[in-house]
């Protein structure tokens, strides 16, 4: 070739060569070139215009389907025939308007204009005259002469205007008159034609609607999100969500069982009212890439785009970019309840978790465990948690015989002792007695004791309360052991939520349901196997005096009670003396080899241990943890476990070992997750991101909203639940007594607000001090030993609950008057309503046995609302649904305050509100 | 104009609704009354089998003035001479068509602190009227589930308390002012009830001819069914033994 060249140059001159062909083959070349490359652009590159001319399709079919519909409604005989009519009644208006009556009416407005205008010029020509006068007159004064004549000629002319006047006023009138005639006759027609259209209108915006989507052409639709996102300098930067290219329904009603891309947003109305999608965009919740307009770069599953889309439940962990604060968010529950799960289960006692740096750690206090327990029973709880408590907390660290009895040796080693334990305990009069006290006063709220079975079926929600069943996760448990092989468990789950797995709407205004099978406190079946007696007395008697912290209560037993409880719990269970043990726990070697196992294990991360009380966290720090890479993810020999951020998470909560190796330890322990558990777990620690939004996006709560999430975190703290009903939940002590009047109060559900009934002053106070109110319970509200903070938290809680404002307080404003509250006696008296035939009033005490009694009405002046007595007054059954207290009203007696009965209520309400005064 | 037409079309849906439903019902109580001509009867005795419990005092502990005048033994089984069970409701089931309702109100009345009488029987849709006789403060709490449960003060000056219940039901009345006042309300789409009265014995009359079921029911035995056949006038024995469970 190239020796082709040298020849041909060499043979002809340059100037004498032709280059056609070389310069056609090149234009042909060119040509083809740019055909290629414009058909490239146009057709390969622009998949997105794909996705809206189809989505054109369907919205042209479903606007079709309107139509048709819209249509065959317009076409049904009555609306035909109401359209005849209007047709008609318009074809009649019309007629009329064209009638001789109309053209009468215009004669008739055209003559009395004509005379109108001819009366107008005449007062315009007196008024011009009048003008002329004064003129003369002035002129005169200033020429010094007579005015007389001229102030006669004005006086004249202003009587002819005089008379003029009315009579301009009255043709006015008759003008307008007519002109209102016109008008009527043109309503008609105007009234009719409106109807028309609302008949026919639908039809022709339909079709206009259908006209337009012909005509669209396909264009990229983008949203610029201002400020949202940040660079690394902490400056709001731009950025361009490209997503509605494609996913064209996705704010827009009516395509929620489209096909994606096309489907409308789950929860659209809520989520687009909260987040205006001009201002969020699209990937500061979901992630992937913005920008790009090709399916897999659009969502991020290329190299190197390090945040590819939320899917599934993950979607939930992008809430957390901006609702740092919030425990709860209604549409993210599994989110919320992997965040409950970490906060339950300590994981910040070894990893450093942003946002709960301040929680108290959750194990019991190991600093005097010697005089709590028997060492055999510790050294099995060491090494098999579970083995004791199948539904405990505490993981299992898969300590070696050994292992275990070296920690156990140290903990006990260097345990504070307590000698005025020592003979605590004595001997009780009765084990029955004791077994009686802990099934009725309330132990049953929190504890579970085999052979003290539920007496009777737990009263069903009532129907108010909207209980969401709990789905999302759930949908998708068993399967999956831990040895089966790892991609398999993940199979399913991929699966994603079905509709079916949507939240409810309820989530909005109720909290989540609690996970269900899980245990507040001990299981006490076996107790007896594991602590002293000398301590266990000590202990109920006053647990606050052993933990400050705990939040075990004080059931203000008194030291007989305390005896039979301790007495009864001694019973249950058995020690199991391994022999020798005592001797191998007192080695030396044994307490330095436990010492350093515990520093090596983190136990301190849970329990205050002595000689850790300032060790530091010994697990990586998560606070970037959704968002490591691939490369920072160290999988061990783990072969079986798919390389990806989920699949290594999955494993590593469900069995930390699989990634260990021989030169490799894990030493996160394993603590039985169930897959669900896991899955829920990792959608928070999805979460775990050190991205910020701009501080102008995050959320914080309202003074409300702060209100009800530290209320609730008390009452979950404190287990309130256990006893009575809030917000439609718990009670479930209830199913432990037999006779439902014997079972504590509900406190907030359906209609009754406790915040609404009570005062605040007075909870407060019940709070920190409760006092009995209700003598017919064997349950006692026990006495937590609340501090300030938490007292008024709880009391703001249930006031914001009841919708009432914390810090105003009932305060009597006017006396009543002296007729209400002889009234008010009166009604109550054994006449009429006859209230203390069952209420206590102070000293006097009802009739019969104490279970027939209802609470005491001389604490209701410091205790109730007024307003709520009277509502209660109205229809108990209505706030409290089964509840002792009849209704007496509608029926009042008509001979007192002329049978008015609010005027009654209100006299009732007053004498309650002053009993004991007068 | 959308929303009017939403409006419009949730009206007809919900009248759809309602005329479906009034529909089934109508299906479902669909018991007619009127003259039954050539009916039979249906009587018999309820007794108990094995030996009959003693009834046990009731502690009047409250009010004793106007309650304790009399001496009262439990309600919940009453077993008389020749073992015979008094308060045994005995119902046909499933009868479609027969004789009307009987004009007279049906009454319970309180006396002496005891429901009068023990079991009640009311027509479903009809008028109960509860009666205060004593002049104190009782209170009729229904434990109804069909019916909405009703919790009602009856003080001494109302004298009656009138009543509906809209579904069929049989259901206990408790006065929480009185804890051991106990009474049961029988709620019938048709008449043909019958409470035993002392002796165990009771009657059911103008039956129309044809298979029906016969269903026993006390408070404290539960529930029996027994076939039986009733021949244009003619009376059909029926005896029901009824032991505890």
């Amino acid at each position: 070739m190239v020796r082709w060249w040298a020849r041909r140059r060499s043979r002809k001159l340059a100037e004498e060569q032709s280059l056609r062909i070389v310069f056609f083959v090149c234009s042909m070349l060119f040509v083809l070139v740019t055909g290629w490359a414009v058909w490239n652009e146009e057709a390969t590159r622009r998949p997105w215009k794909e996705y809206q001319l189809e989505f054109n399709r369907l919205e042209y079919q479903q606007a079709s389907q309107e139509l048709a519909n819209e249509r065959s409604r317009f076409a049904s005989p009555e609306v035909q025939a109401a359209f005849a009519k209007l047709q008609g009644d318009l074809k009649a208006a019309s007629a009329h308007l064209a009638g001789a009556d109309y053209t009468k009416a215009q004669q008739v407005l055209a003559q009395r204009q004509a005379e109108y205008d001819d009366l107008n010029t005449k007062a315009q020509f007196i008024k011009s005259e009048l003008d002329e006068a004064f003129y003369w007159v002035d002129h005169a004064l200033y020429e010094k002469q007579d005015t007389k004549g001229f102030r006669a000629k004005v006086a004249l002319i202003e009587k002819q205007l005089q008379d003029i006047t009315p009579k301009l006023n009255i043709q006015n009138a008759r003008v307008e008159e007519a002109e209102a005639e016109l008008k009527r006759f043109r309503t008609d027609v105007e009234t009719i034609e409106a109807k028309r259209e609302e008949l026919a209108g639908p039809v022709a915006s339909l079709e206009r609607r259908l006209a337009s989507i012909k005509a669209r052409s396909p264009e990229v639709k983008q949203v610029v999100v201002e400020g949202l996102a940040v660079n690394d300098f902490k400056e709001p930067i731009l950025t361009v969500d490209r997503c509605t290219t494609c996913h064209l329904g996705i704010g827009r009603p009516g395509f929620e069982q489209a096909k994606q891309p096309f489907r409308t947003h789950p929860h659209r109305e809520v989520l687009f009212g909260n987040h205006a999608f001009t201002r969020f965009g699209c990937t500061s919740c979901h992630q992937g890439q913005g920008p790009a307009l090709e399916v897999e770069a659009a969502h991020g599953d290329v190299h190197h785009w390090e945040r590819p889309l939320l899917r599934g439940d993950f979607v939930q962990a992008g809430c957390r970019k901006c609702h740092v604060e919030e425990k709860e968010i209604p549409l993210a529950p599994i989110y919320s309840r992997g965040r409950q799960m970490v906060e339950e289960l300590g994981c910040f006692g070894c990893h450093n978790l942003p946002g709960f740096e301040k929680l108290q750690k959750v194990g019991p206090d190991l600093t005097r465990i010697a005089n709590k327990v028997d060492p055999s029973w510790l050294f099995r709880w060491i090494k098999d948690p579970k083995g004791y408590l199948p539904k405990t907390k505490m993981p299992s660290f898969g300590l070696s015989d050994e292992d275990a009895l070296s920690v156990a040796a140290y903990l006990l080693s260097v345990s504070q002792p307590m000698l005025e334990l020592r003979g605590a305990f004595k001997a009780a009069t009765s084990v029955e007695r004791g077994r009686e006290i802990v099934s009725k006063v309330g132990c049953l709220g929190c504890h579970r004791i085999s052979g003290m079975d539920v007496q009777a079926q737990p009263a069903a929600p009532p129907p108010a309360v909207l209980s969401a069943p709990s789905t999302g996760a759930s949908q998708a448990t068993g399967g999956g052991s831990e040895k089966q092989a790892p991609a398999g468990a993940e199979k399913e789950e991929k699966a994603g939520p079905g509709p079916a797995a949507r939240p409810e709407k309820s989530r909005l205004t109720a909290p989540p349901p609690p996970p269900e099978n899980q245990e507040f406190a001990p299981d006490l079946s076996r107790i007896a196997s594991k602590v002293s007696a000398d301590w266990l007395f000590a202990w109920v008697k006053d647990p606050k005096h052993f933990r400050p912290t705990t939040r075990m209560p004080s059931l203000r037993l008194s030291d007989e009670e305390a005896r039979a409880v301790t007495a009864f719990l001694m019973t249950l269970g058995q020690r199991r003396p391994i022999p020798g043990i005592e001797q191998e726990i007192k080695r030396g070697d044994r307490i330095a080899a436990g010492e350093r196992l515990i520093r090596k294990r983190g136990c301190f991360g849970c329990h205050d241990i002595k000689g850790f009380e300032t060790s530091e966290r010994i697990a990586p720090d998560l606070s970037n943890f959704g968002y490591k890479r691939l490369l920072e993810l160290f999988f061990g020999e783990a072969v079986g476990v798919k390389q990806t951020w989920e699949d290594y998470t999955f494993w590593k909560l469900k069995n930390p070992q699989i990634y260990a190796t021989e030169r490799v330890e894990q030493l996160m322990p394993n603590f039985g997750f169930s897959d669900e558990q896991v899955r829920t777990l990792r959608v928070f620690l999805k979460s775990l991101s050190t991205q910020r939004v701009h501080p102008q996006f995050q959320w914080s709560l309202s003074g409300e909203e702060l209100d009800i999430q530290n209320g609730r975190s008390l009452v979950k703290r404190y287990n309130c639940n256990g006893c009575h009903v809030i917000e439609g939940q718990g009670g479930a002590i209830g199913a432990f007594y037999a006779d439902k009047a014997k079972t504590p109060p509900p406190l907030e559900v359906g209609a009754l607000h406790e915040g609404e009934k009570v005062q605040a002053t007075w909870l407060y106070q019940f709070l920190g001090r409760p006092t009995p109110l209700r003598p017919w319970l064997d349950v006692r509200m026990p006495t937590f030993g609340l501090s300030i903070e938490e007292a008024t938290a709880l009391t703001s809680y249930f006031a914001v609950m009841g919708k009432q404002r914390v810090p105003y307080e009932y305060v009597l404003v006017q006396e009543p008057p002296a007729a209400h509250i002889k009234a008010g006696r009166l009604l109550m008296a054994k006449d009429y309503f006859d209230c203390f035939s069952c209420h206590q009033q102070g000293d006097r005490k009802p009739e019969g046995p104490p279970e027939g009694w209802a609470p005491d009405l001389s604490m209701a002046k410091r205790r109730l609302r007024p307003v709520w007595i009277a509502r209660w007054l109205k229809d108990p059954q209505q706030v409290q649904p089964g509840t002792k207290m009849p209704s007496y009203y509608p029926g009042g007696p008509d001979d007192i305050l002329e049978g008015k009965e609010d005027r009654q209520i209100q006299a009732i309400t007053d004498y309650v509100m002053h009993l004991g005064e007068r | 104009m959308e929303k009017a037409k939403e409006k419009t079309q949730r009206i007809m849906a919900a009248a759809a609704a309602a005329v479906l439903i009034l529909g089934a019902v109508d299906q479902a109580r669909a018991y007619e009354g009127g003259e039954v001509k050539d009916g039979g009867t249906i009587s018999g005795k309820v007794t108990f089998a094995g030996a009959a419990p003693a009834r046990k005092e009731i502690q009047v502990t409250k009010d004793n003035e106007v309650c304790g005048k009399e001496k009262h033994l439990s309600w919940d089984l009453i077993v008389g001479p020749n073992k015979g069970i008094e308060n045994v409701v005995v119902r046909l089931v499933d009868i479609k068509k027969g004789k009307k309702w009987s004009s007279t109100k049906p009454t319970l009345d309180q006396r002496g602190c005891v429901y009068t009488p023990h079991v009640v029987v009311a027509p479903a849709g009809g008028e109960l009227d509860i009666l205060n006789s004593d002049g104190i403060l009782h209170n009729i709490h229904t434990y109804s589930t069909a019916n909405p449960p009703i919790n009602k003060a009856q003080p001494k000056f109302k004298k009656v308390l009138t009543e509906k219940f809209a579904k069929a039901e049989t259901f206990q009345a408790k006065c929480d002012a009185h804890g051991w006042m106990s009474g049961w309300i029988v709620v019938s789409e048709h008449p043909y009830v019958a409470v035993s009265d002392g002796k165990g014995e009771f009657t059911l009359k103008d039956v129309p001819p044809g298979q029906y079921k016969l269903e026993v029911w006390q408070e404290t035995l539960g529930k029996t069914v027994k076939d039986v056949t009733v021949k244009a006038k003619e009376e059909t024995k029926v005896n029901v033994e009824l032991a505890k469970k």
